[in-house]
Formats: structure tokens, C-alpha cells, sequence
């Protein structure tokens, strides 16, 4: 509002000196030789230091707020790498999950790291960002008020897929929050081919794979329904490749992708989970063709 | 453009401050160098308070007797950059000639002795923050003796040739300017570095 | 030219030495020399590279990124050695004895003189202004390319990491190849006319400085060329993403030093002809604010750009020597940085708006035939902004993770520098108010400068209060804002500068109708490209984004063709240039009437400015007193005594 009251007072005086003071074109005499009023210059440097040292205080005061998480919140752990996010949940058994769902109402404590480089959370309707730093971990305290699907983005500039790293953030009644709770923790331990998608979509494989099967459609990393057909040019047995590109994704690079790309953290998932994961990648690209 | 042709040379430019212009001009440049040192510095401090590296990590150790034996050698030098300066100030040009010569040598077998403790230190730049820090701080002190040598090494060939005199001395200024502040920098790296 | 030389006596005599003829002509500095210049330097910087790494036993011996890397050092210097930058000081540093100036490499007499090294500030000056003009169109070629892509969401023209490379080169290549060196530019050109001196304080130091920058620029476009493309981490290059990027990543930290070292030098060069060479009555309170302006900037140049070098250093160190300065699992600290890389490009930001700042001074005051209002607040102004920028580079990092402590008192001193610019901004208006306005070319662009710099002022008093900031940054209003300070404030000032120098440069004048037709397509353009940016902002389109989401879909069709326009504007102003350049009528010495000692002179200038060396006996700015003169030329010394009696009285 000061601002645009501000700019208001220099836009009409422009307009006005435009207008007023304009010199015909044969004119050539000069204005009076003002050399300045002490009184004026007082003014115009008091005036703007009093109105932002109020707009400090007040920025400081919300800033405080905002930071404070409460006696109860959710703990959501969130975890950042080239070019996806995963969400866990410290009080639920550690599940995990590639979208961030939120009990309505409940003041929720992000924990937030980084597995390679800088990134940084933001959820435009959340108006709260904050980078995930490797090495370092930081917080962000948000209270989502409103039911609904936002976008969650990554702000960071975080290399070749930082545009597409994005997922949603969901916000859902407290109790249908507690059903998806229950019924992730059942998923995991399904059938493979179930554990297996969950793992997928949990860890973000799909923000830069193409598999049908999954519904994944990104363009970043090589399409995994011609998984046989790579398996070939690197000439090995598909589920061997397959293993071997999750956990050590350098020893063979898809024709026409850049090496170093494809994080090496996912070496580090639990052996059920991998070994899932595998199993259902071979599975739906077999059957994909 | 138009084509000018001047019938004669520049107006002698106004003398508006009594500090020469190239003395100001080296004293500025100093204090961009001090700049670029105040920016490694700067790494020094986040990793060494801010992630709290352990100073040195182990199992490395810093040669702090050796190395301070190279710093006695780096002050003597100073001492003798000044007393060339001084000669020439009396038109003795055995005092500067002697004096450049010592300096250029002192700083040579700095120089020298430090590429030696490079060698034996027993880690790489690659072992650790501490080691990065290490070998980026020294490198970056051991290139501004590499120049100041490249100064004094121009300013000793010009000595020997006779150019300077009482009156015209700049030459040997400037680079003894220069090699005081490379000395003082080392004084600073050395004592956080090695001793601190 | 007089300071700078100890050991050899001034002549007079100066003709120029025989050009060289026969292979004789392969030795000259020159461009014959450059080629096998480069070759030599290329073979001495590959052959140290081998040598160490076959010493050490670290295989390949022949490895190509660290080559490339090495290369990017020698191969300028090979080049700068065959154009003959280092031809006086090897001649110097051998003890051989050196040439008393002759004054050869001094002044254009045709327009080969403009490439080769020449030591006169005037055409150095130009050189500096026809470079940067080159590397603005292509920097704005590339956001034509950059706005293509964002016309409709999803990928059109290119892929991600070609995209990240079309805006990080754009902007590296707008701020560190044009906006600092054509402010650079424009102050070689002008400073030293305007404080009476015969040429800037060390001229062959100006003169590498200059071929410095067209090394850089080459570097940052040649970074398309090589494998894994251009350099695609933004012109903020943040470490760890920067550490592990392909070969192109290198070409931005080079030619950062490239440009850093040119902009030091010429800011060194600068400050010392301001502090002793300004002629016999120009006080410090006499100066120009042009000069005001110039002094300020070259100290944060010379203090803070060091930093910018450092943390390019770091960023290579961990590339090609594995080293840890940013890598958590090894000691590092990821933070750091972001923090050596702010404390210089803060100070940046004022590095780009403060000769701006003196350039709209100099022109509204003129134009509007009004005392420049209240002087001296101006050039404090200048020197509060200039120890506040300082002390505000954590802004940048509200959002980072870093010390949560710092954020408040950053925010106030952030907030803080909104006082001395608004400052200028309202002298500037009391300077208009009025006045006998002549809305020319340049005026047009100093108001439309005042109006779009509001504007981004006021968008960065939003930024630089921390709830605001952590919604908005990295988004597209950070993007508006940065183009509202850097396009409507940087850009505009050097539109006005070089419309309102371009008679004195050239000795003609362009032409008004097409000047303000510039004008208005460029302001219109540059409206309707950057406001709606702070809308999409708000509401959540992310910035350095190939693809978004569809609901920004039409705002962004609508920006890219704005922008087409306004890119098209740039025609109007290279065509107005480059015609009125041959066939533009004669200007005359002082076609704006103005005071100041530039204008006091031929147009173009003489080859050693003055004859004479002026005697300044007042103000630059008194328009409408009565009698009143800023300076006397040859020497009528009985007027300066009764001039100076007037003044006391």
C-alpha cells in the first residue's frame, strides 16, 4: 500500500514536471538556480527511514511467528536429490512417500535435507520456502488450513531437471489422513508388484523415468519400457542391468544421456525394497513391449 | 572519427595530490589483494568454525618448526628490501644491487622450501577440507611470491644495468611495497594456519 | 601518460615509427602476431600440464577437461601477448631500456586504431562501448531464445540443460560484458575530460584492462561449443550443483576472472586519476556527481570483487584439484559459498546502479537547465550506499539455511539503503521542478530511468523484508525485479549516457526522431515484458524453469511477445547509432549547453583533451546563476582571479 502511494507521489510529479515544465523548443533560457532547501532534503531522508524501520519491526515481528512449530506438531522428514523429493514420517513407522500428505489443521515441523545438491522446497500456497542444504538440515514450520492439492516445486536451480522436479502436496481431513496411513504401511508390505510401484513412486523414480506401467511419463532419464532393449547394448541379463543401474547407475550410461546424473543414493534402500524395486521394473518392461 | 593531427604533446597533467600516483596505485591494488586473501579466509573460517573441521585433522601434522624457519627467512628478506631502497635513496648502487640479490634469493629459497614441504607433508589437497584449506591458503600466498619475484627480478636486472638513481627509484618502490605486503600476509597465514 | 613513466624524460616529438615491413611485420604487436602467439601459449600451458602430471604419475597424462582448463589461462595471455598488452613492460621488466613514450599507440587516425592496442582513454572508451554493444545483442539474442522456450509450457525448442545454458550465459553475459565495462566505458570516455586531465592516470594499464574483457565474453559464448554445452547453473553458478557439472562450467569461472581482473584494474585506474590528477580547482566538492558516482563504484570494485574471484577459485579447485571446500561428507561447508559469492555481487547490484545514478544526474540536471538539488546529500548518498552495500549480501540468503540470526539485522540494513536512494530519486525530481525541461533522447531515457527504478526499489523493499522474501524469492518476481533495477535502472542509464555522449564521441548528432522512437518502443516493450512477471510470481511460477505449469500458460505467451517487441526495439537504436555515426550533421563542441568540462572542448576531443590544463573555478552545475562558470580554458589567469573573487563574495 506505502509502496504504491509512493510510487503514485514520483509518477505524478514525472508526469507533472512532464507536462508543466516542458521548454518550447526554441528556448533557451535557464531555470531558476535552485541549489536545494535543507528543510526538504530533512524530510525526504526522515520520512523513508521511519517508515522502514516500522516495516522491519513489523517484518520481524511476523518473521518470529512464523518460525514458531508449536507444542504438537507432525514431523515430516523431507528428503531432496536429483530431481525428487520423498517424505517420511518419524511417527509413523517411518513411511514413506513421494507426494506430501498433511493432515488438515495440525502444524506441521519439515525437517529438510539434501542428498547431493542445494534445492528448496516451496509450496506456493503455503507461503514458505526454504533451501535443503547437503550436509546441513534445515526447518520449516507451515500450517496447511485449507483441504486441497498444491503443487510442491523446487526453487533451486538443481541442474538438467530442476524444472520437473515437483510433486504435490495433499491436504486431506485428519481422518482420511489416518486411512492413507494405514493403508501405505499395508502396500509396503504386499505383493511384490505393489511394493514394488510404491517404492517407484515413493522415491521419486517416476519425476524422471518413463514407465507405463506406473502411469510416468518424465523425459530426464531413459525411457524404462526399453529396459530388454538397453539390458542388450550394455550385454548383460536384465535383472542384473537393472540392479546394477539403480545401485550403481555410472557402470552403464543410455546412449544420449549424461553421465553423473542419475543419483547414486538409491544403493542405500533397504535390500526388501530394492529387491522389490528390481523385480517389478523387469516385470512391467518385459510386459510393456 | 575525425583525423587529428596534434602539433604537440600532452599538457602535464595537474598534480592534485601529494601521494604519487603510482604509490597509490600499488597501495590500492594491495587492498584488492587483501580482499582475495579476506575471501580465502573467509573459506578458512566456515570450515574450520562453521563445520568445525579439527584443525589439523589426524593423523596429518603441520612442519610448524621448518615452516617457521621459512618465516625468519621471509622477514629477514624485508629487512633487506628496505636497506636497497635505502642505498639507492643515497645513490649507493652496491647497497641496492646487493640488497635486491639478497632478497630475490631469500624469497627464491622461501619459495623453494615450501614446494619441498609440499612434497613431504605427506597429504594431498584431496584428503579432507583441512588439507584443502591447507594447501589452498599457502598456494594462494606461494603465488603472490611468485610475483613479487617476477617484480624484484625486474627490478634486479634494471639495478645491475644502472637505471636507478636517487631521484628515480620507483622501480625498486613498488616491487619493495609489494614484497612487504607478501611478507606480512605470510606472518598472518603462518600464525592461523600453522600455529593457531 | 605523465605519472606514470619515472625513468625517461618527456618529449616532444612523437611521430610514428616506421611501420614495420616484411617478417619483420609477424614480430610487430599486432594481428599477425596473435596467431602463433596463442599457439606458443597454448603449447607452453598444455606442455606444464603434461610435465606435472607425468611427474606425479596420475593417468591420463594427457586429460582433456584438465587441459582446457589450464588453456583458459594461457591462451588469453597468448593472445593478450600477441596484440601487444605486455610489449612495454617485457621491454621494461628485461632491463632493456624502454622507449620514451612516443605517443604512437596514443589516438585514432583511422578506424584500424580501434583494433589495436592503443593507450588514449577516448578511444579506449570507445572500444569499450562498441564491445559490450556486441555482447548485449548477444546476450539478448539469447533471451529471445529463453522467452521462445517459455512461450507455451512444456519443451518447444530445447532441451533442459541447453535452456539452463541459454539463461545462465545470458545473464553472465549481461552483467560481467555489459552493464559493469559499458558503464566502464562510458567513464574512460568521459572522466577524464571531466576532471581536466590530459588521459587517465596509468594508460597501458587501461588499455589491458580493456582487452581483458573481450577474452571473457568469447570464453562464456565459446561455452556452447564445448561437450555437455554452456555453462547451465545461472549466473549465480552455487556450489556443490556447480562442482559436478560438465566441462562448460569451467568457462563461466574463467571468464569471470577475466572480467573481475578488468573491472579491478580499471577501478584501480580510476580512482587514482580521480584522487591526482583533477585539475587546479576541481575540489572533491566540484566534481561532477558523474565522477561522484564513478569514485564510489571503483572503491566497491576494488574491494569487493576479489571476493567474486575467490569464490570461482573454489568452485575449479574442487573440480579439477578434488578439493573439499563444499562438500559436507569431507569437511566442507556448502554455505560458504553462497556467502563469498554474495559479499561480492551485492555490492554488484551498486557497482551497476551507481555510475547509472551519475549518469542521470549529469543529464537531468543539463536538460533541465536547473542546479543539480542538493549536491551534496547527492554524493553522500553515494558514500552511504556505498558502506551499507556492505553490509547487506545475506539478503540473498533468507531462504539458504544459513544462521537464522542473521536474518533480521540484514533485513535492516537492507531496508536502510531504501533511504539514500530515495534521496536521489527526490533531488532528482526537485532537480526537474521547474526546470526548462528538454525532453531529448537522453532525458526521455534519465526519466523513464527515475520512474522504472522506483519501481524495482520499491519491489525490493518487498524482497528485502524476510516473510515476503521467503515466498517470493527464486521466483518469476525476483525476475521482474531484478530486470526493473538492472533494465529500467542499469540499462536505461546507458541508453541516456550514450545518446547524450554520442555527439561529443563521434562529433555528430544522432537522430532525435528515432532516439525517441527507441525510447518508447523500449519502455513500452520493457513494461509489458517484466510487470506481469510479479504476478505470476506471487503466484507461484518458479524462475530458471524450461516448463511450468499450464495455469501460467497465457500471462507467459503474453510476456514472450512483449518481449519479441521489445527486443525488436534494439534495431531502431543500432541503426540510429551506426547511420548517424557516418552521416549524422556535424554536433558542434556543446550542442546541450552544458557546463562541464567535456563539453568545453572539440567534438571529438582533442588527441590530449586541452591544450592547456583548465583552471576550475566552481560548480558543474550552475545553470540559471548569472555568470557563473565552471572552469576556465587557456589560461586567461586574470578572469580565474576574478571569478574566484565573485565566487567569495
Amino acid at each position: 500500500m506505502i509502496c504504491v502511494a509512493i510510487f503514485a507521489v514520483v509518477a505524478a510529479v514525472i508526469a507533472y514536471s512532464i507536462w508543466k515544465f516542458r521548454a518550447p523548443p526554441d528556448d533557451e533560457s535557464d531555470g531558476p538556480p535552485i541549489h536545494g532547501h535543507t528543510g526538504l532534503e530533512i524530510t525526504w531522508t526522515a520520512i523513508p527511514t521511519a517508515l522502514v524501520v516500522a516495516i522491519a519491526i513489523v517484518s520481524a515481528i511476523v518473521l518470529a511467528k512464523n518460525g514458531d512449530a508449536g507444542s504438537n506438531p507432525l514431523h515430516v522428514d523431507v528428503t531432496a536429490q536429483q530431481f525428487a523429493w520423498s517424505f517420511s514420517y518419524p511417527g509413523h513407522a517411518n513411511l514413506t512417500s513421494g507426494d506430501l500428505r498433511l493432515p488438515l489443521g495440525r502444524k506441521v515441523e519439515l525437517k529438510l535435507r539434501s542428498l547431493d545438491v542445494i534445492h528448496s522446497f516451496w509450496v506456493p500456497e503455503f507461503g514458505q520456502k526454504q533451501d535443503t542444504v547437503p550436509g546441513l538440515t534445515t526447518k520449516l514450520v507451515i500450517t496447511p488450513d485449507r483441504v486441497g492439492t498444491y503443487p510442491v516445486i523446487c526453487t533451486e536451480l538443481c541442474g538438467l531437471g530442476h524444472a520437473v522436479m515437483r510433486t504435490s502436496a495433499i491436504v486431506m481431513p485428519a481422518a482420511a489422513f489416518e486411512a492413507w496411513v494405514n493403508k501405505q504401511g499395508k502396500a509396503l508390505a504386499g505383493p511384490a508388484g505393489q511394493a514394488g510401484k510404491t517404492v517407484f513412486v515413493n522415491n521419486g523414480c517416476n519425476s524422471c523415468h518413463t514407465l507405463k506401467a506406473a502411469g510416468a511419463t518424465a523425459k530426464i532419464g531413459p525411457d524404462l519400457d526399453k529396459l530388454p532393449a538397453e539390458a542388450k547394448g550394455a550385454g548383460k541379463p536384465l535383472d542384473a542391468f537393472v540392479h546394477e543401474s539403480i545401485v550403481n547407475p555410472n557402470a552403464y550410461v543410455a546412449p544420449g544421456f549424461p553421465k553423473n546424473v542419475m543419483p547414486q543414493t538409491f544403493s542405500q534402500l533397504p535390500k526388501s525394497q530394492l529387491d522389490a524395486l528390481v523385480r517389478y521394473l523387469v516385470s512391467s518392461s518385459r510386459s510393456g513391449r | 572519427m575525425a583525423v587529428h593531427v596534434e602539433a604537440h604533446g600532452p599538457p602535464l597533467a595537474h598534480r592534485s595530490s601529494r601521494v604519487d600516483a603510482s604509490i597509490l596505485g600499488i597501495f590500492l591494488f594491495i587492498a584488492s589483494e587483501v580482499m582475495l586473501f579476506g575471501a580465502f579466509f573467509t573459506a578458512y573460517f566456515f570450515v574450520r568454525v562453521a563445520a568445525g573441521t579439527p584443525w589439523p585433522t589426524p593423523p596429518f601434522h603441520l612442519p610448524v618448526f621448518v615452516a617457521g624457519v621459512n618465516t625468519m627467512i621471509l622477514v629477514t628478506s624485508s629487512f633487506t628490501m628496505h636497506w636497497a631502497l635505502q642505498s639507492i635513496k643515497r645513490d649507493n648502487h652496491a647497497g641496492l644491487q646487493a640488497g635486491l640479490l639478497l632478497t630475490f634469493l631469500m624469497g627464491l629459497t622461501f619459495l623453494l622450501t615450501q614446494i619441498l614441504e609440499y612434497s613431504r607433508i605427506g597429504f594431498a589437497p584431496k584428503d579432507g577440507a583441512f588439507a584443502t584449506v591447507f594447501y589452498c591458503l599457502t598456494g594462494l600466498h606461494g603465488a603472490h611470491v611468485a610475483v613479487g619475484l617476477m617484480l624484484l627480478g625486474a627490478a634486479t636486472i634494471r639495478a645491475f644495468r644502472g637505471h636507478y638513481s636517487s631521484e628515480a627509484h620507483h622501480g625498486v618502490e613498488i616491487p619493495g611495497i609489494y614484497w612487504h605486503f607478501v611478507d606480512v600476509m605470510w606472518i598472518v597465514v603462518y600464525s592461523t594456519v600453522y600455529i593457531l | 601518460m605523465t605519472t606514470v613513466t619515472h625513468e625517461h624524460e618527456h618529449v616532444d616529438e612523437h611521430a610514428a615509427p616506421p611501420a614495420p615491413t616484411g617478417w619483420r611485420r609477424l614480430t610487430a604487436p599486432g594481428w599477425l602476431r596473435v596467431p602463433w602467439m596463442i599457439v606458443v601459449f597454448f603449447g607452453i600451458g598444455a606442455g606444464i600440464t603434461v610435465l606435472v602430471r607425468w611427474l606425479e604419475g596420475w593417468h591420463p597424462i594427457w586429460k582433456g577437461s584438465i587441459i582446457t582448463t589450464v588453456e583458459l589461462t594461457t591462451v588469453p595471455l597468448g593472445f593478450l601477448a600477441g596484440i601487444g598488452t605486455f610489449d612495454y613492460w617485457v621491454r621494461y621488466a628485461t632491463g632493456a631500456p624502454t622507449a620514451p613514450e612516443d605517443h604512437s599507440g596514443h589516438g585514432a587516425r583511422s578506424w584500424r586504431d580501434y583494433f589495436r592496442v592503443n593507450t588514449d582513454h577516448k578511444v579506449i572508451g570507445v572500444q569499450y562501448l562498441v564491445t559490450t554493444i556486441f555482447f548485449f545483442l548477444a546476450a539478448g539474442m539469447l533471451a529471445m531464445f529463453v522467452r521462445a522456450e517459455l512461450a507455451k509450457p512444456g519443451m518447444q525448442f530445447f532441451d533442459n540443460q541447453t535452456y539452463n545454458g541459454l539463461f545462465s550465459v545470458h545473464a553472465s553475459l549481461m552483467i560481467f560484458l555489459f552493464v559493469i565495462p559499458a558503464f566502464a566505458g562510458l567513464a574512460n570516455f568521459v572522466v577524464p575530460l571531466m576532471l581536466g586531465a590530459p588521459d587517465m592516470a596509468f594508460p597501458r594499464l587501461n588499455a589491458l584492462s580493456y582487452w581483458l574483457l573481450p577474452m571473457a565474453g568469447f570464453m562464456m559464448l565459446g561455452s556452447f561449443l564445448v561437450p555437455g554445452g554452456a555453462f547451465a547453473t545461472g549466473w549465480t553458478s552455487y556450489a556443490p550443483l556447480a562442482v559436478h557439472q560438465p566441462l562448460g562450467q569451467v568457462f563461466f569461472n574463467m571468464g569471470v576472472q577475466w572480467a573481475g581482473a578488468s573491472s579491478i584494474m580499471t577501478a584501480l585506474n580510476f580512482l587514482v586519476t580521480i584522487i591526482t590528477m583533477r585539475a587546479p580547482g576541481m575540489t572533491f566538492w566540484r566534481m561532477p556527481l558523474l565522477v561522484w558516482a564513478n569514485f564510489t563504484t571503483s572503491l566497491l570494485v576494488v574491494i569487493a570483487t576479489p571476493f567474486i574471484a575467490g569464490s570461482q577459485f573454489f568452485v575449479m579447485f574442487d573440480r579439477v584439484m578434488h578439493t573439499h571446500f563444499f562438500d559436507p561428507g569431507h569437511g566442507g561447508y556448502p554455505l560458504a559459498y553462497q556467502h563469498i559469492f554474495w559479499f561480492y555481487s551485492h555490492p554488484a547490484v551498486y557497482i551497476m546502479m551507481l555510475p547509472g545514478f551519475g549518469i542521470a544526474s549529469e543529464v537531468i540536471s543539463v536538460m533541465s537547465r536547473k542546479p543539480i538539488f542538493g549536491y551534496r546529500l547527492m554524493a553522500l548518498s553515494l558514500l552511504a550506499i556505498l558502506v551499507l552495500g556492505f553490509s547487506v549480501w545475506a539478503h540473498h540468503m533468507f531462504v539458504s539455511g544459513m544462521a537464522p540470526w542473521l536474518r533480521v539485522p540484514m533485513m535492516a540494513t537492507t531496508l536502510l539503503i531504501a533511504v539514500p536512494t530515495g534521496i536521489k530519486v527526490f533531488s532528482w525530481l526537485a532537480t526537474m521542478w521547474e526546470g526548462r525541461i528538454n525532453f531529448s533522447t537522453p532525458m526521455l531515457f534519465a526519466v523513464g530511468f527515475v520512474s522504472m527504478f522506483v519501481i524495482g526499489g520499491l519491489s525490493g523493499i518487498y524482497l528485502g523484508a524476510v516473510p515476503i522474501d521467503i515466498h517470493v524469492s527464486d521466483t518469476a518476481f525476483v525476475v521482474a525485479h531484478i530486470h526493473y533495477v538492472l533494465f529500467g535502472g542499469s540499462l536505461f542509464t546507458i541508453f541516456a549516457g550514450i545518446y547524450y555522449w554520442f555527439p561529443k564521441m563521434t562529433g555528430r548528432m544522432y537522430n532525435e526522431r528515432l532516439g525517441k522512437l527507441h525510447f518508447w518502443l523500449t519502455f513500452v516493450g520493457f513494461n509489458l515484458t517484466f510487470f506481469p512477471m510479479h504476478l505470476i510470481g506471487v503466484q507461484g511460477m518458479p524462475r530458471r524453469v524450461a516448463d511450468y505449469a499450464p495455469r501460467f500458460a497465457d500471462w507467459n505467451l503474453f510476456i514472450s511477445i512483449a518481449s519479441f517487441g521489445l527486443g525488436a526495439s534494439t534495431v531502431v537504436f543500432l541503426y540510429n547509432m551506426i547511420w548517424s555515426w557516418r552521416f549524422g550533421p556535424p554536433a558542434g563542441g556543446n550542442p546541450w549547453r552544458a557546463l562541464t568540462l567535456e563539453w568545453q572542448v572539440t567534438s571529438p576531443p582533442p588527441i590530449f583533451n586541452f591544450d592547456e590544463i583548465p583552471q576550475v573555478v566552481g560548480s558543474p552545475y550552475e545553470y540559471g546563476v548569472p555568470g557563473a562558470r565552471h572552469a576556465v580554458l587557456n589560461g586567461d589567469r586574470a578572469e580565474v582571479g576574478e571569478l574566484e573573487e565573485v565566487r567569495r563574495t
